[in-house]
């Protein structure tokens, strides 16, 4: 993370699968934005997050990162602006919690075997911000899932990326913790100028915390912009293929997306 | 217990286990079919001994053969160390993906072919430790990368067919190669002579520091290969790397002592318990325990029923197999 | 070897240097290079004094030339004769312990290829001690043997006179088989699974000197296994079981045994124990030769 403004451009970029096709998608972001992505399950919003990650190169179009194509970057520099969080494959291995963050600055490693002071320091911060400090000494086998997705946030940060990217990150909280990351995240992409992607299934919390929403549908984006613009009703009921009803969070302003369960 | 790997951590425990590693060597060397007293040992070590035949047991009997546990003992337990996080299981071991059935099948093949190849069956081990490696190295890619699963299935059935072909070849020999081959099979560090050894140490440091500079790697490999493609980690490069170095380690030392089992599977276990999972401390801890335990093996195997000698390999088979089923339990539990 | 000359005793170590030397150099002028009986060349010294037996048939061969008191030690399995028990042991056949053998001082190892490996040879050769092998695969082998030990343990004249008494008894046995029926024999030495001796063993060739067959002209090597189904259309007359301490089953068991109990030997009861002295290469398997023709009259 640098003092200057970092800029995510996402043109055109496509992938064919043998039975699923991500049609071309564009769009940009800026440091401080937190942008959401949403979707039913299938829409290919892991592909495109995937791609925007530098880690599935697309078909066609490309990303840059200020300027640079994150496709061409080897894998460590990549490593040390793009900061990928997904779901964990199962660890057969103990380590404790303040270990596993610390795995977060091996792209800045370099040439040195051992960790820093600067290094542990990033470390101890990215503990703090995702308040698992008193977890230092605990085994990561022995979390709760919800705190175990904290730990990959905070390894993630602890990369200290330009562009952080996560995926279904709040899917194990509880409400509480998910409002919490989301504010984390806005107030964090802001302090250290990054530029934070989210794949989410929170449509709420995407519409309180996100600066832009995409939605995406069978590997076509159907819409970009605010909450506003996306989140309209008979856009939302086709694509989720259920009665929607959008009215207004009455603390917030925000839309406020709600399932209908009765017939009407 | 977790020690945090910071190099004076590092190195503190590097120099213990040294000093106990020289411990162990003195104590061995006075131990045998013969009583040795330590005043006879250091003088012989310092080259006061003379001719006299406690010199000649102590330096060319006892010392090359825990010079060569040394070596096999670290050269496992990094194998299998290296192993265990290319394959992402704590109890993978050096000989799963076949790598010792090839080299009974190179040594095998040499004493069949009799006569001077027959006394060449070191290298000939050593070849088809290699073959077998590059063989499964090519079945097991997948993605063109080496998946554990692909990897592991493709060391399983090269070792059983292996298996088979050594048992056919057996056949084939004659009674008393048969017993020679037995004896190697179970794990003998008896018979490789001095001028071998000098080949052997330069190999084996030089893998294990290759292992060494790839210990951080290591550790972020234990996450998945994904999640370490996305912290940075060439992900193929390294675990080709591993992989070669691992069974380079392994060919070596069953290709110089046969097949000694359990070494490969428990000491890193072992040495996860003492110091954790970070390979920057676990490494140097597995190759010195390695060590240790090796020559403690060696020693028991020479004088639990002296004058007769067990292969060592049926000594860390008879100690580790319950050690092997106790940890098996307390992580099932 | 770690040779690290210190500065006040330099001299005194060039001094006990040059001194071992040509000790060295004589010691290795009254040595010789030969052939042993397995085709390894072996420096054998003029007079060796000092022994080490590494096979119970070497023992009997070197207690038979006379030279008990120069046996420094045997295996564990030497027993015979009964003084070869106390001698020293260095271990098995078949892994001795090498600091045994080295604390024992011998300036000549002997072996057989049948009970001992190339890799201990190999190993006794690095530490300074040769070893002559010697191996025999019929009966007249097993006198050469004797013969070949004679000539370089210095007993050239004790070896001659007991190969000339042991082939008196041999041509012996070979009058009184003269004329007689040769039944087919199978040499049993496991039952489960079967091994037998191979055509060209010392063993075969006491039984065929004994006026009997062994079975299984076509066998390979020196132990063969037959299964059941081989041996039943082989259908020796005699069936002969080496007398040793594991081994005594019973005849009325074998009649019981699917396969055996169809053998005329099993049938007719024509299984018996010979001592064990057959299985060993050495001055009393004269005995066991006239012990077999007797069991097979």
């Amino acid at each position: 993370m640098t003092e200057s403004l970092h800029h995510l451009r996402v043109e055109g970029v496509s992938f064919r699968y043998p039975h699923f096709e991500l049609a071309s998608t564009s769009f940009e972001a800026h440091s401080g934005e937190v942008l959401a992505i949403i979707g039913p399950n299938g829409s290919g919003k892991s592909t495109l997050l995937e791609i925007v990650s530098g880690h599935l190169g697309p078909q066609a179009g490309k990303v840059t990162l200020d300027s640079a194509d994150l496709h061409r970057l080897p894998p460590r520099p990549l490593a040390r602006l793009v900061g990928l969080a997904r779901q964990e494959t199962i660890l057969l291995f103990s380590f404790e919690v303040r270990e596993f963050v610390r795995q977060g600055r091996h792209p800045h490693l370099g040439r040195s075997l051992f960790e820093s002071p600067e290094d542990e320091r990033w470390v101890d911060w990215a503990m703090e911000k995702t308040r698992l400090a008193e977890f230092a000494g605990r085994r990561v086998l022995e979390m709760s899932s919800g705190e175990f997705q904290r730990a990959v946030l905070a390894r993630t940060l602890a990369q200290r990326p330009q562009l952080v990217l996560l995926d279904e990150p709040t899917a194990n909280l509880d409400i509480g913790y998910q409002i919490e990351m989301f504010r984390l995240l806005r107030q964090l992409a802001i302090s250290e100028r990054f530029i934070a992607v989210v794949v989410t299934h929170e449509l709420n919390l995407a519409s309180e915390l996100a600066d832009e929403l995409i939605l995406m549908e069978r590997g076509r984006c159907l819409a970009k912009g605010t909450a506003e613009e996306v989140l309209q009703p008979e856009l939302l009921s086709r694509v989720f293929r259920t009665p929607i009803l959008v009215d207004r969070n009455p603390s917030s302003g925000r839309p406020r997306v709600t399932w209908v369960t009765a017939p009407h | 217990m977790t020690l945090p790997a910071t190099p004076r951590n590092v190195m503190a425990v590097a120099l213990a286990m040294s000093l106990l590693l020289v411990l162990v060597v003195l104590v061995s060397l006075t131990l045998g079919a013969v009583h040795v007293p330590l005043s006879q040992v250091w003088r012989a070590l310092t080259a006061r001994g003379g001719g006299s035949e406690a010199a000649i047991i102590v330096l060319d009997i006892r010392l090359p053969r825990i010079l060569l546990a040394i070596l096999v003992g670290a050269a496992l337990s990094v194998a299998g160390t290296g192993l265990q996080a290319l394959l992402r299981n704590p109890l993978a071991d050096p000989y799963v993906l076949g790598i010792s059935s090839g080299a009974a099948v190179g040594a095998i093949f040499a004493l069949w072919l009799g006569g001077r190849i027959a006394s060449a069956s070191p290298l000939a081990a050593f070849i088809g430790a290699m073959i077998t490696m590059l063989w499964v190295y090519l079945l097991g890619r997948s993605g063109g990368r080496l998946a554990s699963y692909t990897l592991i299935l493709a060391g399983v059935i090269t070792a059983s067919f292996l298996s088979a072909i050594i048992l056919f070849m057996l056949t084939l020999l004659s009674t008393r190669d048969v017993r020679g081959i037995a004896f190697w099979l179970m794990g003998d560090l008896s018979v490789t002579p001095l001028a071998e050894l000098r080949l052997l140490a330069p190999v084996v440091i030089l893998a294990i520091a290759g292992l060494y500079l790839l210990a951080k790697d290591l550790n972020v490999l234990l996450l998945g290969a994904e999640e370490a493609a996305h912290l940075g980690v060439n992900v193929a490069r390294v675990e080709a790397a591993v992989y070669i170095l691992a069974s380079l380690l392994t060919g070596l030392a069953v290709s110089t002592s046969g097949a000694i089992g359990y070494l490969g599977l428990l000491v890193p276990h072992l040495g996860r318990m003492l110091v954790g999972n970070d390979h920057r401390m676990l490494l140097p801890t597995a190759a010195l325990g390695g060590a240790i335990l090796l020559v403690l093996s060696d020693t028991l195997a020479r004088t639990a029923l002296a004058p007769s000698e067990l292969p060592v390999g049926a000594v860390t088979a008879v100690a580790g197999a319950p050690v092997f089923i106790y940890l098996l339990r307390k992580t099932a539990g | 070897m770690l040779i690290k000359p210190t500065r006040g005793s330099a001299a005194l170590q060039s001094c006990a240097l040059a001194i071992g030397f040509s000790i060295w150099l004589s010691a290795a002028a009254l040595a010789r290079t030969v052939k042993d009986q397995t085709g390894r060349m072996v420096n054998v010294p003029e007079n060796p004094h000092r022994l080490v037996s590494l096979a119970p048939n070497i023992t009997e061969i070197v207690y038979a030339l006379g030279l008990g008191d120069e046996l420094a030690g045997d295996t564990d399995n030497c027993d015979f004769p009964p003084q070869a028990k106390d001698k020293p042991h260095v271990g098995a056949m078949v892994n001795p312990s090498l600091e045994r053998i080295v604390a024992l001082k011998p300036d000549l190892a002997l072996g057989t290829p049948e009970a001992n490996r190339r890799e201990t040879a190999d190993q006794l050769e690095r530490l300074g001690i040769p070893l002559y092998g010697v191996t025999a695969s019929t009966l007249q082998g097993t006198l050469a043997s004797i013969e070949d030990l004679g000539k370089i343990l210095g007993r050239a004249e004790q070896a001659r006179s007991l190969v000339a008494q042991m082939q008196a008894r041999i041509d012996r046995v070979g009058k009184q088989i003269e004329g007689r029926p040769k039944p087919k024999v199978l040499f049993v030495v496991w039952y489960r699974p079967l091994i037998t001796v191979g055509p060209h063993t010392f063993i075969a060739d006491v039984i065929r000197a004994a006026g009997g067959i062994p079975v299984g002209d076509n066998l390979k090597g020196e132990w063969p296994r037959l299964s059941l189904e081989e041996l039943l259309p082989l259908d020796p007359e005699v069936i002969l079981f080496p007398q040793t301490e594991s081994f005594s089953p019973s005849k009325r068991e074998f009649q019981t045994l699917p396969g055996w109990k169809d053998l005329q030997a099993v049938k007719e009861g024509r299984m018996f124990f010979v001592s064990e002295t057959i299985m060993r290469p050495g001055p009393r398997l004269v005995d066991a030769l006239e012990e077999l023709a007797g069991v097979l009259k």
